[in-house]
C-alpha cells in the first residue's frame, strides 16, 4: 500500500500539476528545501503527483513542520486550527462535519477516517465539481491507462519512518490519479462519439487529403514530362552526351553534363534551359541548350506529326497541331525526336542545313543548272527569223525603251554617292561666337525650370503672408 | 559562235540607257556575231532574272514585279505586256516552258524587260561590268 505513493513520489514533477487543486498553495522554489531551510523528511520529498509539500505535511497532522512559512500559514488558514494538525481526531468525527473542514483538500482526510471507521461507518465526500463518478470502490492507485508508463519503484528505505502516514497521503495521490484518468478517459471517449456522430466529415477530409495528393503526383508527373520533351526535342545525342562524360570519364569533355550539382546557366551543353514569355495573350516557350533554340510549337508539330502518321491521316495531324503538346511522359516519349524528322542535334552534323551556304557540289549543280537555262533559252531564241530581224527589233525598240527609262530614272531619288565629300564621320566645328540649336535648347529649358521655380516661391510667400493677416 | 568584246559593248550600252549607241553597235555585228549577241542576252537574262527572282518561292514575286514596273508611268503600262513579260521571267527560271510563245515574242520581251531589271538592281558602272562578266561567263559555251 504504502509504496504505492512512494513510486508517485519517484516519478515526482519539478512543478507539480495543480490541476483543481484550487488555492492549495503554488509551488515556488521555495518549496525545495536549500542548505539553510529547516531539514525535511523524505516522505515530504516522497509525494504523488499533485500533492504539494503543504499537503503533505497537513496530512500527516505537521502543517506547522513545513519549512516554508508561506505554506505553514496557508495551511494553517485553510483549516481551522486545531483541526488541521490532529488528522487523527478528525477521523472519528461525522461526515458533516468533517464537510465543514474540508474546504478543498477534503479528501486528505479520507483514508485515515475509512480506515478508523473499518470503512463503512463514514459516508463518501462530496465529488468536486465536474466529476461525475464516485471514486468509492476502486482501487488505490490503479494504472488508470493500460498504457501508462509504470512507476519506478522506490527503495525500501525512504519510507522506512513514515509508513503510519502514508494511507492518507496514498488515498489523496489515489484519488487525484483516478480524477485525471477519468478525465482523460472522457476525453477520448468524447472524441470517439465525436467522430462516430460525424462519420461523413471524416471521409471527406480523407478525400480531399487524397484529391491534394493526386494533384500533386500529377503536377510531378507533368514536370517530368516537360523534361522528357525537351530531351526527346534536341534528340537521343543530347541525353547520350548528358550522361557520357561521367561514364567515359573524358576529362576534355568540358559539357555542364558534368557537372550535374552545378545550376543550369545558358550556354551550358547538355543543360536544358526553359524560356517562357507571355505577350498580349500570345505564350511563347523555348528551350535551349545554350547553343541552339526550339521551341514548343515544333515540340507540338512533332507530336502533331507522329498522331498524324500513327493514324494516316493529315486531318489528324493539323488537328494535333493546333492543340496543345501532349505533356504526358508517354506521349512525349512516343512522338519522333527532331533529330528523326531531320532537324538538327547537338553535337551532330546537321541535318537541316537550309541556313547554311551551299557547298561545292550544291554550287556546280546551280551553275549547271543555270547554265542548262541560258542554253535552253539561247536555242529557243537563237532562230533565222530572229537572226534576220535583230537589227530592225533593236530600231523599233530604241523608242520604247526610251520613254520607260526616262520614266524609270524619274522615279529615281535625286543625289548620288558622288556627292559625300567625306568618306569617314567627322564633327563640324561650331564657329566661335555662335550659338547652336542645342545651345538655344537648353537655354530655353533651363529659363522655364527657373521661372517655374520663381512662380512657386512666390506663390508660396503670397500664401504665407495672407496667412499673416 | 563566240561572246566577245562587240557584244559585251553593245550590251552594256543597252543596260546603261545608251540606246542610239546601242543600236549603232548592233548594226556593226555580222551574222555570227549576232548569234554571239543573242547568247550574251540570253545569259544576261538568265543572271540578272536569278538575282532578282531567285530567293522567291512562288510567282507572285515575278506578277509583283511587272506590275510595278507598269505603274510607272502609261508608257511603261503600254511597253510592258504583263502577260508576256511574267511568263519570260518564269520561263527563264525555269518555272514554265512558254509553249505558246515564238522566238520573237521572247527576244522582245528580253531586250525590254533586261534594262529594267538590271536599272532595277541599281548597279552602278563596277556592278554592272560585274554583272556582264558574269553573263559573258555563263554565254560560254
Amino acid at each position: 500500500m504504502s509504496s504505492e505513493l512512494y513510486r508517485g513520489g519517484a516519478d515526482r514533477p519539478d512543478r507539480p500539476d495543480r490541476g483543481d487543486q484550487g488555492d492549495q498553495g503554488d509551488w515556488s522554489p521555495e518549496d525545495d528545501p536549500g542548505p539553510d531551510v529547516t531539514p525535511v523528511p523524505a516522505w515530504a520529498d516522497h509525494r504523488a503527483p499533485g500533492i504539494t509539500r503543504a499537503e503533505a505535511y497537513a496530512a500527516v497532522g505537521q502543517a506547522d513542520q513545513t519549512p516554508n512559512a508561506f505554506l505553514r500559514r496557508d495551511a494553517g488558514a485553510r483549516d481551522e486550527p486545531g483541526k488541521v494538525h490532529d488528522a487523527q481526531a478528525e477521523a472519528g468525527q461525522s461526515g458533516a462535519d468533517r464537510g465543514q473542514h474540508e474546504p478543498g483538500g477534503v479528501r486528505i482526510w479520507e483514508a485515515p477516517a475509512v480506515a478508523a471507521a473499518g470503512g463503512g461507518d463514514h459516508p463518501d465526500p462530496p465529488d468536486p465539481p465536474g466529476r461525475d463518478s464516485p471514486r468509492e470502490g476502486r482501487p488505490l492507485l490503479p494504472s488508470p491507462e493500460g498504457d501508462r508508463p509504470p512507476m519506478a519503484e522506490a527503495s525500501p528505505d525512504t519510507r522506512s519512518d513514515d509508513d503510519q502516514l502514508s494511507p492518507a497521503i496514498e488515498q489523496r495521490v489515489n484519488a487525484i490519479v483516478e480524477q485525471r484518468a477519468q478525465e482523460a478517459d472522457g476525453d477520448v471517449k468524447a472524441e470517439n462519439v465525436e467522430l462516430q456522430q460525424h462519420p461523413g466529415e471524416a471521409r471527406t477530409e480523407n478525400a480531399e487529403i487524397k484529391q491534394q495528393l493526386d494533384e500533386t503526383n500529377a503536377k510531378l508527373d507533368e514536370q517530368g514530362a516537360k523534361l522528357d520533351a525537351i530531351l526527346a526535342a534536341v534528340g537521343p545525342g543530347a541525353v547520350d552526351k548528358a550522361t557520357s562524360p561521367r561514364e567515359t570519364g573524358d576529362p576534355d569533355d568540358s559539357t555542364g553534363a558534368e557537372q550535374p550539382e552545378h545550376q543550369s546557366r545558358p550556354g551550358d551543353k547538355g543543360v536544358i534551359t526553359h524560356a517562357h514569355s507571355e505577350f498580349h495573350g500570345h505564350t511563347l516557350d523555348l528551350y535551349t541548350d545554350g547553343t541552339r533554340w526550339v521551341s514548343g510549337d515544333q515540340i507540338r508539330a512533332a507530336q502533331a506529326e507522329k498522331d498524324g502518321k500513327a493514324t494516316g491521316t493529315g486531318k489528324d495531324a493539323q488537328a494535333g497541331s493546333e492543340r496543345s503538346p501532349d505533356t504526358t511522359r508517354r506521349g512525349i516519349l512516343d512522338a519522333p525526336s527532331m533529330h528523326d524528322q531531320g532537324r538538327n542535334v547537338v553535337g551532330e552534323r546537321p541535318n537541316d542545313a537550309d541556313d547554311l551556304p551551299p557547298d561545292r557540289r550544291q554550287l556546280l549543280e546551280a551553275d549547271e543548272g543555270k547554265r542548262s537555262r541560258a542554253d535552253r533559252l539561247r536555242r529557243r531564241v537563237e532562230s533565222e527569223e530572229v537572226l534576220g530581224n535583230l537589227h530592225d527589233t533593236a530600231k523599233d525598240q530604241a523608242s520604247t525603251w526610251q520613254r520607260v527609262f526616262d520614266t524609270l530614272n524619274a522615279k529615281q531619288p535625286q543625289g548620288s554617292p558622288g556627292e559625300i565629300q567625306n568618306d569617314s564621320p567627322h564633327a563640324i566645328p561650331v564657329p566661335p561666337g555662335h550659338a547652336v540649336a542645342g545651345d538655344a535648347i537648353s537655354a530655353g529649358i533651363m529659363a522655364g525650370v527657373m521661372l517655374a521655380e520663381a512662380g512657386r516661391r512666390i506663390h508660396g510667400m503670397l500664401a504665407r503672408r495672407k496667412e499673416v493677416e | 559562235m563566240s561572246t566577245g568584246d562587240k557584244q559585251v559593248a553593245a550590251l552594256r550600252a543597252l543596260l546603261t540607257g545608251d540606246f542610239d549607241r546601242h543600236k549603232h553597235m548592233i548594226e556593226l555585228l555580222d551574222k555570227d556575231e549576232d548569234r554571239g549577241y543573242l547568247a550574251l542576252v540570253s545569259a544576261a537574262f538568265i543572271e540578272i532574272a536569278d538575282r532578282t527572282f531567285g530567293s522567291a518561292d512562288g510567282n507572285a514575286a515575278v506578277v509583283e514585279w511587272v506590275g510595278k514596273i507598269r505603274s510607272q508611268s502609261t508608257d511603261a503600262a503600254d511597253g510592258f505586256d504583263p502577260v508576256l513579260s511574267e511568263q519570260v521571267i518564269l520561263y527563264a527560271l525555269g518555272k514554265t516552258e512558254a509553249e505558246d510563245l515564238n522566238s520573237q515574242q521572247i527576244l522582245e520581251a528580253e531586250l525590254l524587260l533586261l534594262p529594267a531589271l538590271v536599272h532595277d538592281q541599281g548597279l552602278d558602272e563596277a556592278g554592272i561590268d560585274e554583272f556582264l562578266s558574269a553573263a559573258r561567263a555563263l554565254a560560254q559555251p
